[in-house]
């Protein structure tokens, strides 16, 4: 993959391993086996895969919120320390912002919607007072909530009005990249298109850089430029998202789109063990 | 005779805000053999259908109405014949498979178990039966899935085995809740496919509850909608596809993005799903409908019958052709046969 000016995240060559098990059954997993990647400024990269396939530790080793045991990222031009510093991972939460599946994962229930996206505003940018008041307001306007969501509690709010409480908190610190974790994935269908949607907006508006984890191909469709697929730690496909939905190459990939329900669509039985022999 | 007749179901829930209703008059059959599709988003009252049906209900929810069950209100049962019609008659696979089984007991022990329990099998019998069960269900190493315990398999296995529990005391009835959802997209189809498999070779009748209408349209025989607490629209998944009735039916259809091609923005239903206790009269759906008209919001629709389909839409008359979703010009030939029966409803003029 070439080095060029116009990445805003550039992975090389990364792996993380975890142990599981105790006793005899102890080993080692392979969580990202050598996995490079690069995200134009900008332009939105989904990362598709199952359970243990990797895509959630990537995102978490890009965040900071993990460590890698080998290979480089390199974020907005500069090179992420393995153990960076307190300063060092503020700095990079300023470029690089998570939203999760579970908004109650970074809301408190104690706090008012105000407080928490305040909080923010403060680390980052120290802006306090009627300032960070006023940017609240624009915040919440921006993701489509009202000026009196801000007073609001988490449990208060329904589950697509806290997702989107979560896009603002991330969108506070100014971030040039959103890393989203199936965020869409727990919401209803119609909040779903609702908050597709709203990504889509603030992408363009802010010039945003996306990697979007999900295990859903119409999403994948819809949301990103560039696709890879990942499975057991390793990306067994990349591409243009059209080319590889359209004409995919790798067994896995086939199976994967042939398994999302759709019109016409059927259950089918394993498929799975061919994509299993062409991996092997 | 068929299997299962809900008739008029409602369910208030009392909570610290007063009574909340969350059923608000569910009616629905169940032929032997047939599978059902009860879709919905959340707060539509689609898992509390299903719960009423074994009376798993949450504690204090009062619930009125008639749910037969071969010949039988269930509503009524003595606590014996309730267990036995838990036992025998009906069977639940719910979403968590590893709540269905006991943690610390093998797999062949809790499968052994149920089955001489319930049917009065001997011990080498059932062992037998459980072992076959496996097989049927694609697991490949009967022996070592036999010898597990439940931690130590995975979520996609767990709910084969759960199905091969189910398949085991042949009921007539599965009452199958989002049994897929917590499942990776090729386990879910693999595990779908089973279940499809097993429930039309035994011969049982399904009520399918999930939130993707693609997903129950590949295993049910008749879909019903729900909204807030009601049935909106039931019909075949190729009638759903074809020419929905119901507004939300076409929203729903619309605001899911497409695998095929991408939309510049996807159709969206404005505001969020609500449950059936904040409707404020009128038609449930009347806030967030774009086809909405001054009566919606006065008038509550009932679930007009006609054809094998039933809507539940004031307008649904006059929006027939619109919500097929065919151009304006061939609008005629293209849904012509869904287009007709929906004139009945024409008495009022076309808007």
């Amino acid at each position: 993959m070439s080095t060029t000016a116009e990445n805003v995240i550039e992975i090389s060559g990364l792996r993380k391993q975890f142990a599981v098990g105790r006793g005899k059954r102890r080993r080692t997993v392979h969580a990202l086996d050598d996995v490079s990647l690069a995200v134009a400024d900008g332009s939105c990269l989904a990362v598709v895969g199952e359970s243990g396939s990797g895509k959630t530790t990537l995102a978490r080793i890009l965040v900071g919120l993990e460590s890698a045991d080998g290979g480089e990222v390199v974020l907005a031009g500069r090179p992420v320390a393995r153990r960076p510093r307190r300063a060092e991972r503020r700095a990079r939460a300023r470029d690089i912002q998570m939203v999760f599946q579970d908004p109650n994962g970074s809301l408190n229930r104690r706090r008012t919607v105000e407080a928490a996206i305040k909080e923010v505003l403060a680390a980052h940018h120290r802006v306090t007072g009627d300032e960070a008041r006023r940017r609240v307001g624009e915040l919440l306007d921006q993701v489509g909530l009202r000026p009196a969501h801000a007073r609001a509690l988490p449990g208060e709010l329904s589950g697509g009005q806290q997702q989107r409480v979560a896009i603002a908190r991330a969108l506070a610190a100014e971030p040039r990249v959103l890393v989203l974790d199936e965020a869409v994935a727990a919401l209803d269908v119609s909040v779903q298109a609702q908050v597709l949607n709203l990504l889509a907006e603030i992408r363009q508006a802010r010039r945003l850089t996306y990697l979007f984890i999900t295990h859903d191909l119409s999403v994948v469709r819809q949301v990103s430029e560039e696709v890879v697929v990942m499975r057991q730690g390793r990306i067994v496909e990349r591409g243009s998202t059209d080319e590889v939905l359209d004409r995919p190459r790798h067994a896995y990939t086939m199976l994967l789109r042939d398994s999302a329900p759709r019109p016409g669509w059927r259950p089918r039985l394993s498929t799975g063990a061919d994509a299993r022999e062409v991996e092997a | 005779m068929n299997v299962l007749e809900l008739d008029d179901v409602r369910l208030d829930l009392p909570s610290k805000h007063g009574d909340r209703t969350l059923l608000r008059g569910v009616s629905l059959s169940l032929a032997p053999g047939e599978a059902l599709g009860l879709v919905g988003e959340s707060g539509s009252g689609k898992s509390m259908t299903l719960r009423t049906v074994l009376r798993t209900e949450p504690e204090g929810a009062r619930v009125t109405g008639r749910v037969v069950l071969d010949g039988r209100d269930v509503r009524t049962l003595g606590a014996a014949d309730l267990r036995r019609v838990r036992a025998d008659a009906v069977t639940m696979i719910s979403q968590n498979p590893r709540a269905a089984l006991n943690p610390v007991l093998r797999v062949s022990r809790f499968l052994v178990e149920g089955l001489c329990d319930a049917r009065g099998e001997s011990r080498e019998a059932a062992t037998r039966r459980a072992r076959d069960l496996l097989a049927q269900v694609g697991i490949a190493d009967v022996d070592r899935c036999m010898a597990s315990y439940p931690h130590q398999l995975s979520g996609g296995m767990l709910q084969r085995v759960v199905i091969a529990a189910a398949v085991a005391s042949a009921p007539r009835l599965l009452l199958a809740d989002e049994p897929t959802t917590a499942l990776d997209v090729t386990t879910q189809s693999e595990v779908m496919a089973i279940l499809d498999g097993q429930r039309r070779e035994h011969g049982m009748a399904m009520l399918f509850v999930t939130h993707d209408l693609e997903l129950a349209s590949a295993v049910c025989d008749r879909i019903a909608v729900l909204y807030a607490g009601e049935i909106v629209e039931i019909a075949t998944p190729a009638q759903l596809h074809a020419a929905p009735r119901h507004p939300y039916t076409r929203l729903l259809l619309d605001s899911r993005p497409n695998i095929a091609a991408r939309v510049p923005a996807l159709p969206v239903i404005p505001g969020r799903p609500i449950a059936a206790y904040e409707i404020e009269g009128g038609c449930a759906f009347a806030s967030r409908c774009p086809w909405a008209a001054p009566r919606c919001e006065r008038e509550e629709p009932a679930l007009v019958h006609d054809a094998g389909r039933a809507t539940r839409c004031l307008r649904a008359g006059e929006l027939a052709d619109e919500l097929a979703g065919a151009p304006a010009d061939d609008a005629a030939d293209v849904s012509g046969a869904p287009a007709e029966a929906g004139r009945d409803g024409e008495t009022e003029a076309r808007a």
